[in-house]
């Protein structure tokens, strides 16, 4: 193995974790914060680079169609809270169906609508440039960057005082609302911050993959595996092991092919019987 | 069942005879396949409500669907063992490994049992595609229909009535279940975790019972459903299979174990047709369908025809 083809899996691996990381983040905030269960997170990504596609064909400028993109999957989140999950938010199984529902429905209005087709969005940072002996794609390393952006952008807005807030209000839910804290209004914060999240991750990727209608159900497993390992409402959690998987699948796929998930399966079924709670999670309080 | 009113009797009797004589009554042979899908399709529901009474919500059901499946046409094409010993030998095996994995997950908390479920339904397919012995991505084909001395199954009809047969023996099970001291237990999980693990109630025993009990009934439906079809892939028994059983289930009604399921199964497989909606638009139909049935009619369909002959009288 030459040292070239080694930065070349660590790129890639890190593009695909830097993925995993802005969507398992988002989902992560939305179930530690508000304790709903949002099983359409996987196809919020999807919606997520379709608008960010369509705005790129009508000659919008890439950053503007991120934030739009950003903003309509925001909306779309604060919609379902009002229309699915406040009035549903005594009974989790029904959050859960209700949510299977709406995803059925956007993956198959979609389908619908445009049909079952790839549909490759042009990338916007073309070309590459070469770093001693290995050449990198400037598209990557944009996904890569902008992941990290905005990934500061969210710990920057964690550390202010509403997101502490954000933070007391994971921890413990009555505690919080006896200092004060409007625990209502963060829940609507977290949805937004959420499905924003997995909306930019979703146009992010779509010049690296394709976009079609059926792109959530992957990434839902992945997102859910890394949950799972991390632990519950652990953002530090979800950053690492998003970063880990993203490695761990670019080098099993060089090597041993498509086993990739079946590798990480197994992983998580190591650390799932060692740590039931997840690396960085504890026990909630809420049962059903 | 005995302490039923008489208009209750008459009703289920009505409908034994209806569900009785239903190629007769039915000649069109499509209706008739829908009956048998729903017949089996039901089976997995009872299981998944029971699984929901004891409060693990499961989203591998078509897993343990398409290891019933597998078994059952592993040994029958592979080892030429009889359907009638690979039916019973499917639900073993099924049931076998539901052991084995309720003892891996059934103490997590519920949010990681539905993560772990999820993505156990992934690693199915994925790992039924990559061993090649198993009949990788191609699948298992030329799967014998089941017989009797020189009679096949091979008509509709006679499928009809074997599966109503299996549907009735599974709910019959689970009806044991309900009406003894197990059932009570359950009930009791369902209603207060904490009080009944106050009272003393063994919460993991029972959800083990549950588990290991759908994994069972599962598998025999699926041992029926490979032997209909003839052939199986793995991407059949995917998520995209799992999540339509809780749908089923929250439209009959989740109040309702036996009856539930078998309406909701009915409904979804039948309605579209019927309306003769185009096979894009029923995933469509089936998510609305939810959404506005956990909005408004908490109940489910039986328990919004059981208000309205209350408020009649």
């Amino acid at each position: 193995m030459g040292l070239e083809v080694f930065f070349q899996l660590i790129l890639n691996g890190l593009v695909l974790g830097s993925n995993y990381v802005l969507v398992a983040s988002g989902f992560t905030l939305v179930y530690g914060t508000a304790k709903v269960f949002n099983f359409a997170h996987g196809h919020f990504y999807m919606l997520g680079a379709f608008v960010y596609g369509g705005l790129i064909f009508l000659g919008v400028p890439w950053i503007l169609s991120l934030i739009i993109a950003g903003f309509t999957l925001g909306l779309f989140g604060l919609i379902t809270w009002h229309a699915i999950f406040k009035p549903l938010y005594f009974d989790v199984f029904l959050t859960v169906a209700c949510t299977i529902g709406l995803g059925l429905i956007m993956v198959n209005g979609l389908i619908v609508v445009i049909g079952e087709k790839d549909i490759i969005v042009p990338s916007i940072f073309k070309g590459s440039f070469t770093l001693g002996t290995t050449t990198i794609s400037l598209e990557k390393l944009s996904i890569v960057l902008i992941s990290l952006g905005v990934m500061l952008a969210l710990h920057r807005f964690l550390n202010s005082k509403i997101g502490k807030a954000l933070e007391a209000t994971t921890v413990d839910q009555e505690a919080a609302s006896l200092q004060g804290i409007n625990t209502g209004r963060i829940f609507v914060l977290a949805i937004i911050i959420g499905s924003a999240l997995a909306g930019i991750a979703g146009a992010i990727m779509v010049t690296y993959l394709t976009a079609q209608p059926n792109m959530g159900f992957p990434i839902t497993t992945m997102f859910l595996c890394i949950v799972v390992v991390a632990g519950h409402g652990s953002l530090k959690g979800a950053v690492i092991i998003g970063l880990l998987f993203g490695l761990v699948r670019s080098f099993v796929f060089h090597y041993l092919g498509t086993w990739d998930y079946v590798i990480i399966m197994v992983l998580v079924a190591v650390i799932m019987y060692i740590r039931p709670w997840g690396i960085w999670g504890f026990e909630f309080r809420r049962r059903i | 069942m005995l302490s039923l009113t008489w208009p209750k009797r008459l009703l289920l009797i009505g409908i034994f005879l209806f569900l009785g004589f239903l190629p007769f009554i039915i000649t069109n042979q499509y209706l008739v396949h829908i009956f048998i899908l729903a017949g089996l399709e039901s089976i997995v529901v009872i299981g998944f409500v029971a699984q929901y009474q004891v409060r693990l919500l499961t989203f591998c059901t078509a897993t343990f669907w398409g290891l019933g499946a597998y078994s059952s046409a592993l040994l029958s094409t592979q080892l030429n063992i009889d359907f009638w010993f690979c039916l019973p030998l499917a639900g073993i095996i099924t049931g076998f490994i539901a052991l084995i994995m309720g003892l891996l997950v059934v103490r997590a908390g519920w949010i990681t049992f539905l993560m772990i479920s999820v993505v156990m339904s992934e690693v199915f397919v994925e790992a039924l595609g990559h061993i090649s012995a198993l009949g990788g991505w191609d699948g298992i084909s030329r799967i014998a229909r089941p017989a009797i001395g020189s009679y096949v199954f091979f008509s509709k009809a006679s499928y009809y009535y074997l599966t109503l047969t299996l549907t009735t023996v599974c709910a019959l099970i689970f009806v044991g279940f309900y009406k003894s001291a197990i059932g009570k237990a359950w009930r009791a999980i369902g209603q207060s975790y904490d009080l009944a693990e106050s009272v003393g109630i063994n919460i993991f025993k029972y959800r083990m019972i549950v588990y290991v009990t759908a994994g069972f009934t599962t598998g025999l439906s699926g041992s029926l459903f490979a032997h209909y079809f003839g052939f199986i892939v793995p991407q059949q028994f995917g998520i995209a299979r799992s999540v339509y059983i809780p749908i089923n289930a929250v439209i009959g009604g989740l109040d309702f174990a036996i009856s539930g399921p078998v309406v909701g199964s009915i409904i979804i497989r039948a309605i579209p047709e019927l309306l003769r909606i185009a096979d894009k638009y029923q995933p469509i139909f089936e998510g609305a369908m939810i959404i506005l049935c956990s909005l408004f009619f908490r109940k489910g369909v039986i328990g919004v025809l059981a208000r309205l002959r209350t408020r009649s009288r």
